[in-house]
């Protein structure tokens, strides 16, 4: 088990969830669930995100309809990783690998 | 979540294509997905482009056909500073820089002005309407204007209180406010009262409106006055909007649940000129949101965050805001969910019995006639059992109170044809808005001139009616 970097970047009004960061490197494992490796449905689930995430002040963890919607991420979330559309990749299941950058941008202001 | 079944509800929806090449170039490695294409990122660029330039050039042939006979017009950018609008603002710049290069020598735009509707005041000032403390608001007008220095346009910075303002009137100086009260729908036309600020007048006014559905459509309707009245007075004869075609389908179902299905094709449709001489064009349209988040994140273009009254709200706070999360989550499971309600709405054509003297005085738009009379006809105002006990009488004194204003409007009926009343001159939804407010609140003066005009034009119809019997013809009506 290795630690792989991840950059994180957060748009269009998603920041405010994570206390105004708009940029944030983080070391996960590279098998959170062993022995698959380290998938998007990892990083994105609601409890290993606050956890990854401890720079937000609690408003994630009080309000996580702001960001999820069942398992996933909520609808009007645009996702890029690598600057390719996640659900050409594969969603939540795609497996993240050393030095990826993943993209959150909300893209309607409802929420 | 990733595959779409086959329902018996859409039987046209392909499975995702498992190819991961362009569509278009079909060499590049695909990396954009909309509805069900695969695109790279040149090819969707290009389409997005493609796509704009397409809007643009429509109304263009439109208006130069009518009247201007080639020459470029001058336009105002509707700018909040959201990723639509900022995508709007550079694909202008692109189309009007790129063009004398292409096809004819002229510029498609004259002049661009750029204008902003700072709403920051809704956030601060001890507005009930911020959830959070934490929210108060900076002015966008700074962050807005350093985005706009960048291309050389002038720029006007608004401040959504300024509404109040005696300028923002068709004669440009009407400094009369209309007070409404709550218990008997009178108003009466004030001289504005300099002690009371702006800010004030507008957080009263909203703070009073108490649901937030109510307050939601009136800051739309206050803002879009603005910029048409901040476009009249600059000459622009185009105000460009940046409703994209995921805002347009939230806002023809959310209106249709307000009951603005009678102005609906005027407020919707990518190009109108129900204010006559300002026509309002809407040239992103044909785009989703996530095209926009795709291309701006691509292009590097920097938009801000503008909150709504309702952000971070639970979804159910109004209904825009239950309607934009209904629409977001069904075209996640059916991708087309979004252009097949914006298509088929761009499908809906004004009314014939649309008049243009019936405008309501709050919104602008045009109300149907005897819309007071079909509301009350189908509106239970108060269960009937409830009238006998005093009591429950008084726990429903809201409801009380929105019977007055008809049992008042009804005796109005017999007054003379001079005497104007306020809940005649609004639309079915700014009344059902105006129903919820909880004190005597002040509308802007741009409202009172409104009313003003009714009145003269009722005394005008009035006066030829029965010119044939005037002796006098100077007489002072």
């Amino acid at each position: 088990m290795s630690l792989i970097k991840v950059k994180l970047s957060f748009s269009g009004g998603m920041e405010l969830l994570f206390n105004n960061i708009k940029q944030k490197h983080i070391e996960i494992s590279s098998s959170i669930n062993p022995p698959n490796a380290t998938t998007m449905k990892d990083l994105v689930c609601k409890f290993n995100f606050t956890i990854l995430i401890k720079i937000s002040d609690n408003l994630l963890k009080e309000r996580p309809e702001l960001f999820m919607s069942g398992d996933t991420v909520r609808p009007g979330i645009l996702v890029l990783i690598n600057e390719t559309d996640w659900e050409l990749e594969g969603e939540l299941e795609y497996e993240i690998k050393d030095g990826d950058d993943i993209v959150f941008i909300s893209t309607l202001h409802g929420g | 979540m990733c595959s779409v079944q086959e329902t018996s509800l859409e039987l046209n929806v392909k499975t995702k294509p498992a190819t991961k090449d362009c569509i278009k170039c079909k060499t590049a490695k695909a990396t954009v997905l909309i509805r069900h294409s695969t695109y790279c990122n040149k090819c969707f660029q290009h389409v997005f482009v493609g796509k704009f330039r397409k809007n643009v050039e429509k109304s263009r042939i439109l208006s130069n056909s009518a009247k201007l006979n080639g020459y470029g017009e001058k336009v105002m950018i509707g700018f909040s500073g959201g990723p639509s609008s900022r995508t709007m603002l550079q694909l202008i710049n692109e189309y009007n820089e790129a063009r004398p290069h292409e096809i004819s020598k002229k510029c498609a735009y004259t002049e661009i002005i750029v204008c902003h509707i700072d709403e920051s005041v809704l956030f601060n000032n001890g507005s009930t309407l911020s959830t959070n403390s934490k929210c108060s608001q900076e002015s966008t007008i700074l962050q807005v204007e350093k985005i706009v220095q960048k291309y050389n346009y002038p720029f006007i910075g608004l401040y959504l209180q300024d509404i109040f303002n005696p300028e923002v009137t068709k004669s440009g100086c009407y400094s009369k406010v209309l007070e409404l009260a709550v218990d008997d729908a009178k108003m009466l036309q004030l001289e504005e009262d300099p002690a009371i600020s702006s800010t004030e007048k507008l957080l009263n006014l909203l703070n009073n409106i108490s649901k937030l559905t109510a307050k939601e459509d009136f800051v739309w309707y206050l803002k879009l006055c603005y910029l048409i009245f901040t476009a009249r007075k600059n000459g622009c004869k185009r105000l460009l909007l940046g409703d994209c075609s995921s805002r347009l389908s939230i806002k023809i179902i959310s209106q249709t649940s307000k009951g603005r299905g009678f102005s609906l094709p005027l407020e919707t449709s990518g190009e109108i000129d129900w204010f006559e001489d300002v026509i309002i064009t809407r040239p992103m349209k044909d785009m989703l949101s996530k095209e926009i988040g795709i291309y701006n994140q691509l292009t590097g273009l920097d938009s801000i965050y503008v909150p709504s009254i309702t952000s971070m709200m639970h979804p159910k706070a109004s209904i825009e805001r239950l309607t934009e999360d209904f629409i977001l989550r069904l075209d996640k499971e059916f991708p087309s969910t979004v252009s097949t309600i914006a298509r088929t709405g761009a499908k809906l054509t004004p009314s014939d019995s649309i008049v243009k003297e019936n405008r309501c005085i709050v919104c602008l738009m045009p109300y149907q006639e005897n819309n007071k009379i079909w509301q009350k006809r189908i509106t239970v105002m108060m269960v009937p059992s409830l009238q006998k006990s005093e009591e429950c009488n008084r726990q429903q004194s809201s409801s009380n109170k929105a019977t007055s204003y008809y049992d008042n409007c009804k005796s109005s009926n017999d007054e003379s044809t001079t005497n104007v009343e306020f809940m005649d001159l609004l639309c079915y939804a700014c009344r059902v808005n105006l129903n919820v407010i909880n004190q005597r609140i002040i509308l802007p003066p741009y409202v009172a001139e409104g009313v003003e005009d009714k009145k003269s034009n009722n005394r005008k119809q009035m006066k030829k009616q029965i010119e044939n019997y005037l002796l006098c013809d100077d007489d002072d009506l």
